[in-house]
């Protein structure tokens, strides 16, 4: 799989090729079905709306996914087997909204025999705002 | 079913194992609802020929099974409405296979209030049927009482 970025072709400050989803009422309908998490805030308008969230919201675990997905193409098994991700959701995704995942490389280093790339990772949503931030790693074994 | 509150929740607690079979049909739906068409997930005959050997099923899907409610249903309690997922961590130690069947352990790692706010932060550890940890999710939600 050639396909694949290299550690060593990483260049701290780059950003890597951003993923851009479209979330939608089916799409958050279908994942909570498979999460069996049956929270009205997903599904029920009604109910959404009179609460402080004034509406449908995605669930969080669903669009994490989308830096996920970023990360799994550029790095394949550096991520599968060995990569981290720790976020913060801080905005509410909508049905409709336009998302925008991006990874930048903040730092290169090496750790218990591996060599890490760190990531800054952000989804953004259609009006550039944060949905999630937070930082990846990506873990690549040496001479490889 | 009882909702269970902040109060009930202790750090280090245990909660009792659960089981999570990665079947084809929820891998399909899984895949579909986060709209990931990589054919390393979903193309048999293309993923034999990777350095992979066979499909695999992305890592994250342990949001599926690593969830609150998920994680308090074998107490057969239910959360608070209101509850909102704050952070999370992953770290992905091993490869997850369509049909692995999943054993998940996991504690009340932690639990603060910060500016009026009560925190929980579950630790799910995820091994495979050969007892390989396949990874581990920190999940942190905002307990609403």
């Amino acid at each position: 799989m050639s396909c694949y970025r290299t550690f060593e072709e990483l260049i701290i400050g780059e950003e890597l090729t951003p993923v851009i989803k479209k979330m939608t009422q089916e799409k958050i309908n279908r994942y909570v079905s498979i999460a069996e998490d049956y929270n009205p805030i997903h599904t029920d308008e009604e109910f959404a709306k009179k609460t402080p969230f004034k509406g449908i919201i995605a669930p969080g675990y669903q669009t994490m996914a989308y830096i996920s997905e970023l990360m799994s193409r550029d790095f394949g098994n550096a991520w599968y087997v060995g990569g981290k991700l720790d976020i913060r959701m801080v905005k509410v995704v909508r049905p409709g909204d336009l998302l925008t995942a991006r990874a930048k490389v903040v730092d290169k280093k090496e750790e218990d025999g591996k060599n890490i790339a760190v990531f800054e990772v952000h989804l953004k949503n259609q009006d550039n705002e944060d949905v999630i931030i937070g930082s990846a790693e990506a873990a690549f074994p040496k001479n490889n | 079913m009882k909702e269970i509150l902040y109060d009930d929740l202790i750090k280090g607690m245990q909660l009792p194992d659960m089981t999570y079979a990665l079947t084809d049909d929820v891998i399909d739906k899984y895949l579909e609802a986060i709209d990931d068409l990589n054919p390393l997930y979903i193309d048999e005959d293309y993923a034999k020929k990777t350095s992979f050997n066979g499909r695999i099923v992305p890592p994250i899907s342990m949001a599926i099974y690593s969830t609150v409610s998920s994680v308090i249903k074998p107490l057969k309690q239910k959360t608070p409405p209101g509850l909102i997922h704050a952070s999370q961590k992953f770290e992905f130690t091993g490869l997850v296979r369509p049909g692995d069947e999943l054993l998940i352990k996991t504690i009340v790692e932690d639990k603060y209030e910060k500016k009026g706010r009560k925190y929980v932060v579950f630790k799910s550890e995820v091994f495979n049927k050969d007892g390989q940890k396949i990874g581990t999710s920190w999940l942190s939600p905002i307990w609403p009482k």
